[in-house]
């Protein structure tokens, strides 16, 4: 079933490994480069990555370093590799805790040997696998079928129907106290079945269908029947109803929920509930290693059950391994402040999930702070998202573009005024500036004006040039398709020897989905080089939506096998912004691609490069 | 009768007091030197704890003043690891394989009667800033280039060496470069001298479209918090200035630059000739005595 196991250090050495099949392009590189290093965000929450033809799943011991993970084919469904790996780890940490140690050991220059592992590994697949098989037959065969009656069939039968009926009848009366007479129900009646409303009126409707209807009066217009005169009788005062009257007003106000009273007098509204953290501390121990959990649960009672004073100073002079619990508050409080900043709320969340699961598990002294521990890893963890992966250098890239005789095409998509022409005019500046010959195609030819404001900008650059010659706008007026027009801009910029073309297209809604049809058109019909999503930095939340459904449209419309995605991030209006630099980080954690440019004004020059170090400052910056 | 015993016990009591003050001295001094003592010792398990999870990097000043530091670099899949574990183990028969890092592989190892700290960090681009954080201490670099595929991620590695080369205190330091053509068991491996000549043309173009680039964001526009957000700015100025490698006008030459380079041939493929492996090893050797 499993075409490969290994067991590798963090560092790339491999521990031990056994295929059992042979194995083609290297799916374990794949499976580090794609997701483990880049954490991008997995479509699943589980831990399962395709590569080619195989699928892999994975498991970590964090505290020696090593990553364990099993290769199989895609086409497989193995459920017992969760437990295996977990087994598998748990033996192997426990055998080789003391070679692995040697690695980094300097005195040591014989590497160790992981090979007796074998016939280990060999056991605890096949007790998994038996352990499995057993349980899927017990499961299939277990115990005695299900009775008749506690079938959904039997309840849409007659007798069924009854039994529920009377159910609901019993459970109804003692809310009710009376009958629901009448066409009418009073207020005090309405308020008072209103959560038993829908029980009511399908026990009434049922109770109706089942019974003969009894011969009712017809109700002529401005007739007033007794019986919808008494409902309509709002004076009098019963028992009952002053029972029933109590009952129903307090369902309006939510005791809990009420402010307080000043000593003026003055009724204040209570403040905005807090989001309990005990919510999130349970996620983790789901998320973390249960087993290792369980194991750390035990050391801290031992070391608590030796005595108070000992025990702590234990904890001081050997440390203490780091538990979900223990993680649990800071991290919640990094959650808050990422908040704070304007990262997304799920974004910041997922980050903080792999910052604490990449430290559970490891020891640290007693006198250490966790804090600052927390602080560290998190500035390492946001600092290798937001570095770019792919090169940024785009004079290199038109270079390359120049060798092959064809024009390097840019794309500007985003949604409505985000700055899309504006930047696009700055980056034809810069371009010029590098002498480089631009040809800016308008193809927003939906917004009036858009045609006028690019010529204005054509014009301005020209002034501000040296050539005129170097900066042209292709355009074809509005109400065109706008794939077409690239197409024929492209075509023009190659004929005249343009270097770059820039697209301009019309700002959209990520929901509108005939508009976003159209683009993706435009970019399967043109391929542009470049992809450039314009975001703003002033959004928070919203990033994220506009660039999963941006990036699912491109994929979706485009009808081709391999779809183009957004390859950049052009982030504009970030002098808008002080310390509130999230949304840099959620837009780059969501797509996976570099910032490109950062748009820090509106004028042609207030265009600059992206500079890590100092959005991470900004970030962690109280 | 009353009057001498209060003296007396006033005399006592100074006495006492004396003492008191001296033990309550010894008991402040022992106390703080057991915290010192158990603060080091919390701080070197969390170190050592953290060295040996990943994810985690943040250079203690005991690793900073390291001198022996031999750093390898190189793109992904040119055989850091597999150098890194061929010189640390030199005496195993059996040398484990080895796949793309994840982590920063660091420790001691014996080459020729010394004591080098071999540094192998990942090629992957996302651990950029952890190469940025050890170049400056670095005593040598070994840059590994796979030859065999060499012409198709030659901007990449070309880009990769650049960083490396422009690093600030890698050219103030002149540190020594060991350009090392990796895989040379492969028939299809490219020579010395050609895989110099192509990374010496395509430096020579990433010079000028470096220089063609837009400025960083500058603290300016992120609400900057005094002297500390200036200071890193001047420094941020001024490795743009000693972006430029080379002189300007001529075609970049490895000649040209200050630190000494030295290309040479290997193959750490078992059974196949180590004198690739002996040559790294006098290099590392020659490095750690000048």
């Amino acid at each position: 079933m499993l075409d490969q196991f290994t067991i590798a250090t963090k560092g790339g050495i491999v521990l031990w490994t056994k295929a059992y099949a042979p194995i083609t392009h290297r799916p374990v590189d794949s499976l580090v480069q794609d997701v483990l290093i880049q954490s991008t965000r997995l479509d699943n929450s589980s831990n399962k990555y395709h590569a080619g033809t195989y699928s892999l799943q994975w498991t970590f011991a964090n505290e020696l370093n090593v990553i364990f993970i099993a290769v199989y084919q895609k086409i497989l469904q193995l459920p017992y590799l969760e437990d295996l790996l977990h087994h598998v780890k748990k033996h192997f940490v426990t055998r080789f805790q003391q070679e692995i140690k040697l690695l980094v050991d300097s005195e040591c220059t014989v590497f160790p040997d992981f090979g007796d592992f074998e016939q280990e590994f060999e056991q605890i697949w096949r007790a998994v696998e038996d352990r499995e098989t057993k349980e899927r037959i017990a499961g299939k065969q277990g115990g005695v079928p299900r009775k008749f009656e506690d079938t959904k069939k039997f309840q849409t039968t007659a007798k069924g129907a009854k039994l529920e009926l009377e159910e609901l009848a019993q459970s109804s009366e003692m809310d009710l106290g009376r009958k629901t007479g009448g066409k009418m129900r009073s207020w005090n009646e309405r308020g008072l079945a209103a959560s038993d409303d829908s029980k009511g009126a399908t026990a009434a409707s049922k109770k109706g269908k089942k019974g003969k209807k009894a011969k009712e009066n017809r109700v002529w217009d401005g007739q007033v029947t007794k019986e919808s005169m008494k409902a309509l009788d709002f004076s009098s005062e019963k028992d009952s109803e002053h029972e029933g009257g109590s009952h129903a007003i307090a369902s309006l106000v939510d005791e809990r929920a009420r402010g307080e009273r000043t000593v003026d007098g003055i009724y204040e509204v209570a403040d905005v509930a807090e989001r309990s953290v005990s919510g999130d501390s349970d996620s983790f121990v789901l998320l973390g290693d249960s087993a290792l959990d369980n194991d750390n649960k035990e050391d801290s009672n031992d070391r608590a059950a030796s005595g108070g004073i000992f025990g702590i100073f234990k904890s001081l002079t050997s440390g203490r391994v780091l538990t979900a619990d223990v993680l649990a508050e800071p991290m919640a409080r990094m959650r808050e402040h990422l908040a704070n900043k304007n990262v997304a709320a799920d974004v910041a969340e997922e980050i903080c999930q792999t910052v604490a699961r990449g430290m559970i598990g490891v020891r640290v002294g007693g006198l250490q702070n966790i804090r600052r521990l927390v602080e560290q890893s998190m500035e390492t963890a946001l600092t290798r998202i937001l570095t770019p992966v792919s090169s940024t250098d785009i004079i290199r890239d038109i270079e390359q573009a120049q060798l092959q005789h064809r024009p390097y095409t840019m794309a500007f998509v985003g949604v409505n005024g985000v700055g899309k022409s504006t930047n696009l005019s700055k980056v034809c500046y810069w371009l010029l500036q590098n002498n480089k010959r631009v040809l800016i195609a308008a193809c927003d030819t939906f917004r009036s004006g858009a045609v006028e404001q690019l010529r204005v900008h054509v014009r301005n650059l020209r002034a501000l040039s040296e050539s005129n010659q170097n900066v042209e706008i292709f355009e074809r007026g509005y109400g065109k398709d706008s794939a077409t027009i690239a197409k024929d801009a492209i075509a023009f910029g190659a004929a005249n020897s343009f270097d770059v073309v820039l697209i301009d297209t019309a700002g959209r809604m990520q929901d509108n989905e005939p508009l976003m049809c159209a683009l993706a058109k435009l970019v399967s019909v043109n391929s542009p080089d470049k992809i450039l999503f314009v975001g703003e930095a002033l959004v928070g939340n919203e990033a994220v939506d506009q660039l999963e459904k941006f990036n699912q449209a491109l994929r979706d419309f485009s009808g081709q096998s391999k779809p183009r995605h957004i390859d950049g991030i052009i982030l504009t209006k970030f002098d808008t912004i002080d310390d509130r630099v999230g949304a840099a980080l959620s837009m780059t954690y969501t797509t996976g691609q570099p910032i490109i440019f950062v748009g820090t004004g509106q004028t042609y020059t207030d265009l600059r490069k992206m500079n890590v170090s100092q959005v991470i400052r900004a970030l962690l910056r109280v | 009768m009353a009057e001498p015993t209060p003296l007396l016990q006033t005399a006592g009591s100074g006495g006492t007091g004396l003492y008191m003050l001296i033990g309550t001295l010894l008991v402040v001094l022992v106390g703080a030197f057991v915290w010192y003592l158990l603060n080091q010792q919390s701080a070197a398990i969390s170190s050592q704890s953290i060295a040996l999870a990943s994810g985690i990097h943040g250079l203690s000043s005991a690793q900073k003043k390291r001198n022996n530091a031999i750093v390898l670099v190189g793109p992904m899949g040119a055989g850091k690891t597999a150098l890194w574990t061929r010189l640390r183990f030199p005496d195993s028969t059996a040398q484990p394989e080895t796949q793309t890092s994840m982590s920063v592989n660091a420790a001691e190892a014996h080459i020729n009667e010394s004591n080098a700290y071999l540094v192998d960090i990942p090629g992957h681009q996302k651990y950029r800033l952890d190469r940025d954080s050890y170049l400056p201490m670095a005593r040598g670099i070994i840059f590994v280039v796979d030859s065999t595929r060499l012409s198709e991620t030659i901007r990449s590695t070309a880009e990769l060496i650049y960083d490396v080369l422009a690093n600030a205190k890698v050219q103030t330091n002149e540190t020594p470069l060991l350009l090392l053509c990796n895989k040379q068991d492969d028939p299809m491996a490219l020579s010395n001298a050609r895989v110099k000549a192509l990374l010496e043309d395509e430096i020579d173009k990433l010079r000028a479209s470096r220089q063609a680039g837009l400025d960083s964001l500058r603290d300016a526009n992120v609400a900057a918090s005094g002297a500390a957000a200036g200071d890193e700015d001047d420094a941020a100025a001024d490795e743009r200035i000693s972006d430029f490698l080379g002189y300007d006008g001529k075609k970049f030459s490895f000649e040209d630059l200050p630190n000494p380079i030295q290309l040479n041939e290997s193959s750490l493929v078992l059974g196949h000739d180590t004198s690739g492996l002996e040559q790294i090893e006098s290099w590392i050797a020659d490095t750690l005595h000048s």
